[in-house]
């Protein structure tokens, strides 16, 4: 156990030796983070930041409530118990309750050691200046953020279940931009520590793109061929997973129709898994109420696996409980993104998707923007950069469409939505693009 | 059919107008010191900070107390409260900013921290080429709190439960409705902020985000219908919950559910669009709130949130909207989300023309974003979230105004031949650089000669930023109009979230783009 695993666990104990109620859980999380961040070829803010928060969620019979504080003296932790009863006893029944678990998750590998605070630092500005310089003598505009977050997760319950997690991440990404502003590339990569993110290949790529988008030729919007990179389909998948919900699916209100439920819904080398133990995509292992996460088969040959199902409902509809799932892994081609292109007659390449909301629940319709690059293909070629688009589309519609995948990558989308997601590109029968966007 | 405009009576419009919204005044100043603690404290950061080699220092001390509590059907789901509670120092060192903060707030800590952040700007100074420069900027010595009538926090947890139960209960009595979800969500901050120019500002600033969403399952068709309630988020109290007419709004949601599960659809087509303030304010946070943030214009979001099409060069030239339209952006309303006496870079706030007659006029700007724009202060558009968050360019309350003489809500139906209007916040999307967008709402009604007539379903309305403004040809007047807001508006690397306001009254919009969703 390392020292940052002991202050959680003393913090764990503490709050439950205070503890009064019938029934208490602790989650504490113990972080350091920094961050650095440019545009313009010049460092904007930079940062680093420690915090140390715990929350209790008290229960007296069905009656539960959860404080979270990150005041964590003694007095503090005592005063934090005690208002977390208070509120539970003021709470009316909940029949949904359920009660705390007590079996411990399975022991994850030991936790190895963390890069000192100011290594990271040394290896975020060195990153970034040769991002920023790269750009610079290539005449274009640099944009870009690195973070390293290290710390502890750990929860315990007067039930008897104790884990712990290390948090040890760091992901970088940049976008790089034309001075005439008609091109615009992104990269983005993710290690353990700063010393192992690859600022080189993610400052080449953003580069490349950058110039090859630049003054892009109007193309009209349409239900189009399309290959969807990674960093697309990490955004879909993500949405796609969301959806798969028990209860929801119960109570009618989900896009998936009951005869969905356990059919091939999608072509059959669609296969999405989680793997909570999977190294290339490191998660804490259980769910926020303490359920171990466990390897799972979302989609499975195209067939839908079980939906993610809360342990209330798990215990009235008879099924499995299962938290949502903490990472995904899906099973890729064995082309390279390079060789899809090359074995595709006509479509659309698409770097990256954008500010994706929900129109129609009933379908999973969404709409959404394109960007940092949208190429036109043609005999395996990519012959010229176009406008970026506005879509409406629905995931499962456009999973529905896949027809060849290249090898799974990690990626790591906008602001760090979908890092956890290891996927390959898709080639899809069809894309829809609604209208044309100016944006670059 | 809509029974009544419920919403001309609720709480958001009566309150603002008893606190003087026409006339928007600042909240209150009470005179006093800042606490003294609070100012030993910091100044421990201060001189800690000097000492290191920083030229500027600032410590902000931060509370943030939430309160969430969420109902469903006959149950409460849950209640969970945080408190977070540290503080930040920003020092500029070589003409580059560093930022260190801790949960711990002690004089050894203070200090350490300090020379933390000093280190750190030290560390990347060698990637800086643009040397921050700052506004000059007056070193206040001030206390501010938010007016508000009923501290959230003081309500008893009976009172909001009962609350959430009554919606509830009223909900699933109405024929046709499966299932009802309702919400309250309150914050409360205490920030305290010093610089080395001698700034020493304490505020105290609360809100509120109460919600309900009504949901109708038809099983044999395998549909559902939602309609979510058209409160707000607001920069109030509880007095905004006691007076929303929550169950007249249930009554209307279940009705608007029954009648969207049989309504047609509308052939797509180009439309006359009549807006209410529930619906138009997330268009004007989208597309005039964004694009005219500085950092955004000048490529400093390009990883993240985007840039803009509103770039410097189009100051004073671009025409955005028509002559009808004015913005002017704000944080001094009484009830305004982004409201607050000064700013996280100590800069007392204003209120300034964003929009004027349609043409560009201004951007939102920070005490380091001036000089950029050759003016000599700030705007005082500063705010992080939290005492872990960097402070940064963040949006203010934006406002349309309202029309100029005597023009109602009735008055611009009747004048529309062929249209639709469109209630409450719905589907949102709109591109990077702030010109594609998508909006939908929550309801959707179809107006013929000067009546409305019926519900439609599964419509959005597309159109581009200038094309969409410029179509504007009448806003009601000062009796319409209406503030609602968003709590989570994001943005940043790492990501942070800001509340803002948006008042407006209903506008019409000429010939705009609709698609049918389920085409």
């Amino acid at each position: 156990m390392d020292s940052n695993q002991a202050k959680c666990a003393r913090v764990i104990e503490r709050c439950l030796d205070l503890s009064d109620s019938d029934e208490l859980r602790v989650n504490v999380s113990l972080e350091e983070s920094s961050h650095l961040r440019f545009a313009r070829n010049t460092i904007t803010t930079s940062a680093v930041v420690e915090n140390l928060s715990v929350s209790v969620r008290s229960s007296f019979g069905a009656k539960s409530a959860s404080l979270t504080s990150n005041r964590t003296d003694p007095d503090s932790l005592k005063r934090l118990v005690q208002r977390a009863e208070r509120a539970a006893r003021l709470m009316p029944e909940d029949p949904e309750a359920m009660g705390e678990l007590g079996q411990s998750p399975r022991k994850r590998t030991p936790a190895t050691e963390l890069e000192k605070p100011a290594e990271s630092q040394i290896s975020m500005a060195r990153g970034a200046a040769h991002c920023i310089r790269a750009a610079s003598d290539a005449g274009l505009l640099a944009a870009g953020f690195v973070q390293v977050q290290n710390g502890t997760r750990a929860m315990g319950t007067t039930a008897g279940l104790s884990a712990s997690h290390q948090l040890k991440e760091a992901h970088f990404s940049t976008t790089v931009r034309t001075p005439d502003g008609t091109g615009s590339g992104w990269s983005s990569c993710a290690a353990p520590s700063a010393w192992g993110l690859d600022f080189e290949n993610s400052a080449r790529v953003a580069i490349e793109k950058a110039r090859s988008s630049a003054r892009p030729s109007a193309l009209r919007p349409g239900t189009l061929p399309t290959i969807l990179e990674p960093a697309c389909v990490a955004s879909l998948l993500r949405l796609l997973l969301g959806g798969m919900q028990a209860r929801s699916f119960d109570e009618g209100r989900s896009a998936f129709s009951e005869k969905q439920a356990g059919a091939r819904v999608f072509p059959s080398l669609v296969n999405v898994r989680s793997d909570p133990f999977d190294l290339t995509v490191p998660v804490q292992h259980w769910s926020a109420e303490g359920l171990p996460h466990r390897t799972h088969e979302w989609i499975r040959a195209g067939s839908l696996g079980e939906f993610a199902c809360d342990r209330y409902w798990a215990k009235k509809s008879g099924r499995r409980p299962l938290p949502e799932a903490p990472n995904a892994i899906m099973l890729g081609g064995q082309k390279t993104l390079e060789e899809l292109i090359a074995s595709t007659e006509k479509a659309l390449l698409v770097t990256n998707l954008w500010y994706m909301r929900q129109v129609d629940p009933r379908s999973m319709l969404y709409t959404g923007l394109t960007r940092d690059g949208v190429f036109v293909v043609e005999n395996g070629e990519v012959v010229r950069p176009v406008n970026n688009f506005r879509w409406n589309d629905s995931p499962i519609r456009v999973f529905q469409q896949i027809e060849e995948l290249s090898r799974s990558e990690r990626v790591g989308g906008r602001g760090g939505v979908s890092k956890n997601f290891v996927v390959p590109a898709v080639k899809l029968g069809s894309f829809r693009f609604s209208s044309v966007s100016e944006a670059v | 059919m809509l029974r009544r405009d419920f919403v001309k009576t609720a709480a958001g419009g009566s309150l603002l107008a008893a606190a003087g919204c026409s006339a928007p005044t600042r909240g209150s100043q009470l005179g006093e010191r800042p606490d003294a603690e609070l100012v030993e404290l910091a100044e421990v950061a201060l001189d800690a900070a000097r000492r290191a080699g920083a030229s500027y220092a600032d410590c902000r001390i931060h509370e943030i107390k939430n309160q969430s509590l969420r109902a469903r059907e006959q149950r409460i789901s849950g209640l969970r409260e945080t408190e977070e509670r540290g503080f930040g120092v920003r020092v500029i060192v070589d003409g580059t900013w560093g930022y260190a903060a801790s949960a711990d707030i002690t004089p050894a800590s203070l200090a350490r921290v300090a020379r933390r952040a000093v280190a750190l700007a030290k560390v990347n100074s060698v990637l800086q080429s643009e040397p921050v420069i700052q506004a000059p900027n007056p070193a206040h010595v001030a206390v501010w709190e938010a007016p508000i009538i009923r501290d959230p926090f003081s309500v008893p947890l009976e009172e909001k439960i009962e609350r959430l139960m009554s919606i509830n209960q009223a909900a699933l009595k109405l024929p046709g409705v499966s299932f009802c979800q309702s919400n309250m969500d309150f914050v409360r901050e205490h920030k305290f902020f010093a610089c080395s120019e001698g700034a020493r500002i304490e505020q105290r600033l609360q809100r509120c985000n109460p919600s309900f969403r009504v949901t109708a399952v038809d099983r044999e068709s395998g549909g559902f219908e939602s309609r979510n309630s058209y409160a707000s988020p607001q920069g109030l109290g509880y007095e905004y919950i006691e007076e929303y007419p929550w169950l007249a709004d249930v009554e209307q949601a279940a009705e608007d559910v029954r009648e969207m599960a049989q309504a047609p659809r509308l052939t797509p087509g180009r439309y006359d669009l009549i807006l209410h303030p529930s619906n138009l304010w997330l268009t004007i946070h989208e597309s005039i709130g964004h694009p005219t943030e500085f950092d955004r214009a000048i490529l400093m979001e390009a990883n993240y949130a985007g840039t803009s099409f509103l770039t410097p060069d189009k100051l004073g030239k671009e025409q955005v909207g028509s002559s009808l339209v004015n913005f002017t952006a704000e944080k001094t309303s009484p009830g305004g989300l982004a409201s607050c006496g000064f700013d996280d870079d100590g800069v007392a706030t204003e209120s300034w023309p964003l929009i004027k007659k349609g043409v560009f006029h201004d951007y939102q700007t920070t005490r380091d974003q001036a000089h950029l724009l050759g003016q000599a202060a700030s705007h005082g558009c500063a705010h992080a979230q939290s005492f872990w968050a960097v402070p940064f360019q963040r949006m203010p309350n934006i406002n349309l105004e309202p029309g100029v003489g005597s023009f109602s809500y009735a008055d611009l139906i009747a004048g529309t031949e062929d249209g639709v209007l469109i209630y409450g916040r719905g589907s949102y999307s709109i591109d990077h650089q702030r010109f594609n967008f998508q909006f939908g709402g929550q309801t959707y009604r179809r107006v013929k000669n000067g009546r409305v007539v019926g519900m439609l379903r599964d419509l959005a309305y597309q159109s581009r930023t200038p094309d969409f403004w410029n179509a504007c040809d009448a806003i009601c007047d000062a009796s319409e109009y209406r503030v609602n807001g968003s709590f989570y508006d994001g943005k940043g690397e790492p990501g942070q979230v800001n509340a803002v306001s948006h008042g407006c009254a209903p506008a019409r919009f000429r010939k705009i783009q609709v698609i049918d969703t389920r085409a």
